[in-house]
């Protein structure tokens, strides 16, 4: 076989920056048991340079995953634990005045940080929520006149409790479009939950290791950014993406009364920088089907708004996904 | 002069007194009777009123037609023609019969009913008869006197609605003969064409793909394209896997999952699939024996996994071993039954 230049080189650069890959999951092994795709979509949020949402019933490691994930990286991490009393100045920081310089001076917030763990982000009210637009989106966070920068890496990994829950406050579909991805996290097999129990028993818990530098993940993301996607895939991801808008178009009239809203022109960016990372992990240069629809779910579930006749008809988003993917074309 | 008129006179004085003498004896031979079936009977109820008359047969006799209502309350239903008969004694009995009724109870006069005889009339006597209402019990509650009386159901009562529903089941019956055909897209009229079988289809597209000489005009990807379209269809086709909407390394699971069971040939559609995704996803660009390779693989892959139809001879019971000695003759297979049999080269 003769591979063109360009993709061999691609693979030889991944083969040289993805040697961290392994060394996380098994850092991350040593911590989380199981939750595999858990681990593999934090992973892809890192080096697609996308926030993370992830979402599951307390009790589950969502916050032990995020938190040794930032373990591993030596960078900067924050948590902040979103209450219903929680203010937007709480998060992004504040003008203070200080009586000895006679001055307001600008008191940074916690957001500050290249790793920020927004934990139960659902049960603060809408306006702390959107407390994180501009940080998420343009990196950057306006305090009074001044426009701060936000350190590189800059992630946003938030867990949530479903919505059906007590004192849960919906997050605004601007600042959930925002998320790459939102993971739904399930509940461990009964062979993993035998040994949490036995780890818990016996209060032995291991600890992962510091073992990447936040210059790696920026190489990597360099990395990443190259992965070849062809414009067949590009095709794919579109249609992907335009049957969740108009899905009579691609014989999915049952549908079109049960979708509000499809997915936006960023769930089309980010299914395919999302793609592009879970080809990096699988060590390719090159995107194919199995990497769109390997994380698909992931990337549309969230940016999927459902009228009340689905919810009468309990179709979920997570079905009107998997029957898109079943119905369009793999090229 | 005046004995001339006297005389006269005379034969007209004569000329009346005979005329009246002849009119009162043959008056007298003309008699009228009415009478009835019963003069007492319920309200409502319907009675025979007949009327005779009795004649010399030399003379006219003027029997009355009547109107609806013979006198005020009794009500004339039907009335015959008349009936005459020759009695014995050479005179004619006259016979007409009226049917009537009354609705209101009590005593009625049937009046004399008048007969016209040249300019005289003679008429029946007069007589009463009684109508008596219906005793009503007044200690038991208000009930029909008769229940309702069911008419017979005649067929051209029926007709309009048995024919219209036989017409309406017909209409529904076609509407969903129509449905079906849609459904499973076939011609609503006229017969459907048999379905190519799935590696004919193939072997001759993989035939236009070679003609087309794609990868010779440097068209690799679409080459590759093509012959995987064409071999994804091949697998629709033939094992009902859907293959359009699934990856390749779906499809090759799939086929494990349908017991797929030839490993040569699961081994080369795998290293086609696998090369076509390189071309076509990652700038691969193989050598030309590659090219060849691949689409020789392809006919092999056809043709290993194609759709044989066997016919298998149907036989009398007890000729089975005669049959089977002559089962190489083709000409015995030509009534048989035709029975699918999957060639599994393994």
């Amino acid at each position: 076989m003769n591979e063109t230049v360009d993709i061999k080189e691609l693979n030889d650069r991944i083969e040289k920056e993805s040697s961290f890959i392994d060394m996380i999951k098994i850092e991350m092994g040593k911590v989380i048991v199981g939750q595999k795709h858990l681990v593999d979509s934090l992973l892809i949020g890192l080096l697609a340079d996308g926030h993370i949402l992830l979402e599951g019933v307390p009790g589950l490691a969502k916050t032990l995953a995020i938190n040794t994930l930032s373990s591993i990286v030596d960078a900067d991490f924050s948590r902040i634990q979103f209450t219903p009393d929680l203010l937007p100045a709480d998060l992004i920081g504040t003008m203070i005045y200080s009586q000895k310089k006679e001055a307001f001076h600008v008191k940074k917030g916690p957001v500050f940080t290249n790793f920020v763990l927004a934990d139960e982000i659902n049960r603060s009210p809408a306006k702390v929520q959107s407390a994180l637009l501009e940080a998420m989106q343009e990196r950057q966070v306006t305090i009074g006149e001044e426009t701060y920068e936000l350190p590189k890496p800059f992630l946003v990994m938030a867990t949530q409790n479903p919505i059906e829950q007590e004192g849960t406050y919906p997050l605004p579909e601007a600042q959930v479009d925002r998320f790459m991805l939102k993971v739904v996290v399930d509940y461990p097999k009964m062979e993993e939950e035998k040994l949490i129990v036995r780890e818990n028993i016996a209060k032995e818990f291991p600890k992962a290791n510091t073992i990447l530098k936040p210059e790696n993940i920026i190489n990597a993301r360099n990395v990443v950014k190259d992965v070849y996607i062809d414009e067949k895939i590009e095709r794919y991801i579109l249609d992907i993406v335009f049957a969740t808008r108009f899905p009579e178009k691609y014989g999915l009239e049952k549908f079109s009364a049960m979708i509000n809203y499809g997915g936006s022109p960023r769930a089309s960016i980010n299914l395919a920088m999302a793609s592009k990372a879970f080809a990096f992990i699988k060590r390719r240069g090159y995107v194919i089907p199995e990497d769109v629809r390997a994380i698909c779910h992931d990337v549309l579930r969230h940016r999927i708004g459902l009228s009340y006749e689905a919810e009468a008809e309990n179709i979920t988003s997570e079905d009107i996904i998997t029957e898109i993917l079943n119905t369009i074309e793999v090229p | 002069m005046l004995k001339i008129i006297n005389t006269y006179k005379l034969n007209i004085i004569f000329l009346i007194v005979l005329s009246t003498v002849v009119n009162v004896v043959t008056a007298q031979m003309v008699t009228v009777t009415a009478e009835m079936d019963t003069t007492e009977f319920l309200i409502g109820d319907q009675v025979g009123l007949e009327l005779k008359v009795t004649q010399p047969y030399n003379v006219f006799v003027g029997i009355p037609i009547f109107d609806e209502e013979l006198t005020k309350g009794i009500e004339i239903l039907d009335q015959s023609e008349n009936d005459t008969t020759l009695l014995e004694n050479g005179d004619w009995l006259i016979k007409k019969r009226l049917l009537i009724t009354a609705f209101d109870s009590g005593y009625y006069v049937i009046p004399p009913i008048p007969v016209l005889y040249y300019s005289d009339t003679i008429k029946s006597e007069p007589f009463i008869f009684k109508i008596n209402s219906v005793k009503v019990d007044t200690s038991e509650a208000i009930k029909d006197i008769k229940m309702p009386y069911t008419a017979p159901i005649s067929f051209a009562e029926i007709f309009p609605w048995a024919g219209g529903g036989l017409g309406l089941a017909i209409l529904i019956l076609v509407i969903i003969y129509i449905l079906r055909k849609i459904k499973r897209k076939e011609p609503i009229l006229g017969r459907i064409k048999p379905r190519e079988p799935a590696h004919i289809i193939a072997l001759r597209d993989l035939s236009r793909l070679m003609n087309d000489k794609l990868w010779q005009k440097d068209r690799v990807k679409d080459y590759y394209t093509v012959l995987t379209d064409i071999l994804r269809m091949y697998l629709w086709n033939r094992f009902s896997v859907r293959t359009l909407e699934r990856t390749s390394e779906e499809i090759l699971e799939s086929l494990k999952v349908n017991k797929f069971k030839d490993e040569e040939a699961y081994n080369t559609l795998k290293e086609i699939l696998y090369t076509s995704d390189l071309v076509k996803f990652a700038k691969f660009k193989p050598v030309g024996d590659e090219h060849e390779k691949c689409l020789s693989g392809s006919y092999s892959f056809v043709d290993r996994t194609k759709l044989i139809i066997e016919e298998k001879p149907t036989h009398p019971e007890g000729e089975e071993e005669e049959a089977e000695a002559e089962a190489d003759s083709s000409e015995k297979y030509n009534k048989g039954k035709v029975k699918v049999l999957e060639k599994q080269n393994d």
